[in-house]
């Protein structure tokens, strides 16, 4: 099983149908024998670093396998200008189900490759610790991103789900943890900074339901919501 | 909410004067550009004669000048080089960021 994160890019020539029927179509994936889930949506204006629709897509065969899925991730289509394939492997993950609409958030991000492997360690630890001290933060996942079937230069994809935009504008991008502990790594005026800040992509998009895989075997967060 | 800045620079004490000639010119007039507010810059030893910390602090009025300095750091090639010219002759450096502790 293999979860894809695919980040479609449209032309600008595009005229709204076009950009509708690939979304109706790609929506329409979800049924295909194969596909474990599939949510798509347009991101919304927060977002930078990346294309105009995140893609979340769980299969259990080859996207190969999937024509409908090579037609609508393949640029030349009627709407579509580039698409990237992001293949994730899980390192920790955290389940907080809840019901009805949220916004899905992907941070695709590089590591410098030269980074020891201890380095690299470190730094997924620091992001996951994220979950513990924002509360926003519900469903989340830290994946390294397997760079024999992906596209884009891409190392990490740090995903989460809020229940709506104040959650990430104010819980998340203001939690005194994310400013003085995570953006070390991402800060090049920090000596040890890892992460290439001109490879870094924040998706936000809308989604009616959950997203993100629920936990098994990880790490689950529980926040205490009185 | 007020987010503090400290740049802890340890340098020969022979280098601290072109250092500071250069922080004066290339980097502290683009921080306050972006935003920032220069609170204080000090000299203090180490215990070694031969060597002296420079400790800067600046202050970001708000979260939002925080995020918006950060951007346009990154996207300034000088701020870049700076910091590399600086690590060229420091013989250590942190910069550490800070939130308040308590009710904001």
């Amino acid at each position: 099983v293999t979860r894809w994160v695919l980040v479609a890019s449209f032309g600008r020539a595009s005229v709204a149908g076009e950009v509708d029927d690939w979304l109706r179509a790609a929506r329409a994936v979800r049924e295909l024998p194969g596909v474990l889930s599939s949510d798509v949506d347009l991101d919304l204006t927060d977002s930078f670093g990346g294309g105009d629709a995140t893609w979340d897509l769980e299969v259990d065969v080859p996207l190969e396998e999937l024509p409908a899925v090579q037609a609508l991730t393949t640029p030349g289509s009627a709407a579509l200008r580039a698409c990237e394939r992001v293949a994730l492997q899980p390192v920790l993950t955290g389940s907080d189900p809840f019901d009805g609409p949220r916004l899905k958030r992907t941070l695709l991000l590089g590591v410098d490759p030269s980074t020891p492997d201890a380095v690299v360690e470190q730094f997924e630890l620091s992001m996951a610790a994220m979950a513990e001290h924002v509360s926003a933060i519900r469903s989340w996942a830290l994946s390294r991103v397997d760079p024999t079937r992906s596209t884009g230069p891409w190392t990490h994809a740090w995903e989460q789900e809020f229940a709506d935009l104040d959650g990430l504008r104010r819980g998340y991008l203001r939690a005194p943890y994310h400013l003085t502990a995570v953006e070390r790594w991402f800060d090049h005026e920090i000596p040890g900074a890892i992460v290439d800040e001109s490879t870094v992509a924040h998706l936000v998009r809308p989604a009616e339901a959950a997203v993100l895989p629920p936990a098994v075997g990880t790490t689950t967060t529980h926040h205490d919501r009185s | 909410v007020i987010v503090t800045i400290v740049d802890d620079i340890i340098l020969a004490t022979q280098d601290v004067d072109g250092w500071l000639a250069r922080w004066d010119s290339d980097y502290a007039p683009a921080a306050q550009s972006r935003g920032l507010e220069l609170a204080g810059i000090w000299a203090t030893g180490t215990g070694d004669p031969h060597r002296s910390t420079v400790v800067v602090q600046w202050r970001a009025p708000s979260i939002g000048v925080f995020w918006a300095s950060r951007r346009a750091a990154s996207a300034d090639p000088q701020v870049a080089s700076f910091w590399e010219a600086t690590d060229a002759v420091a013989l250590r450096r942190d910069r550490r960021v800070l939130v308040p502790l308590g009710p904001s």
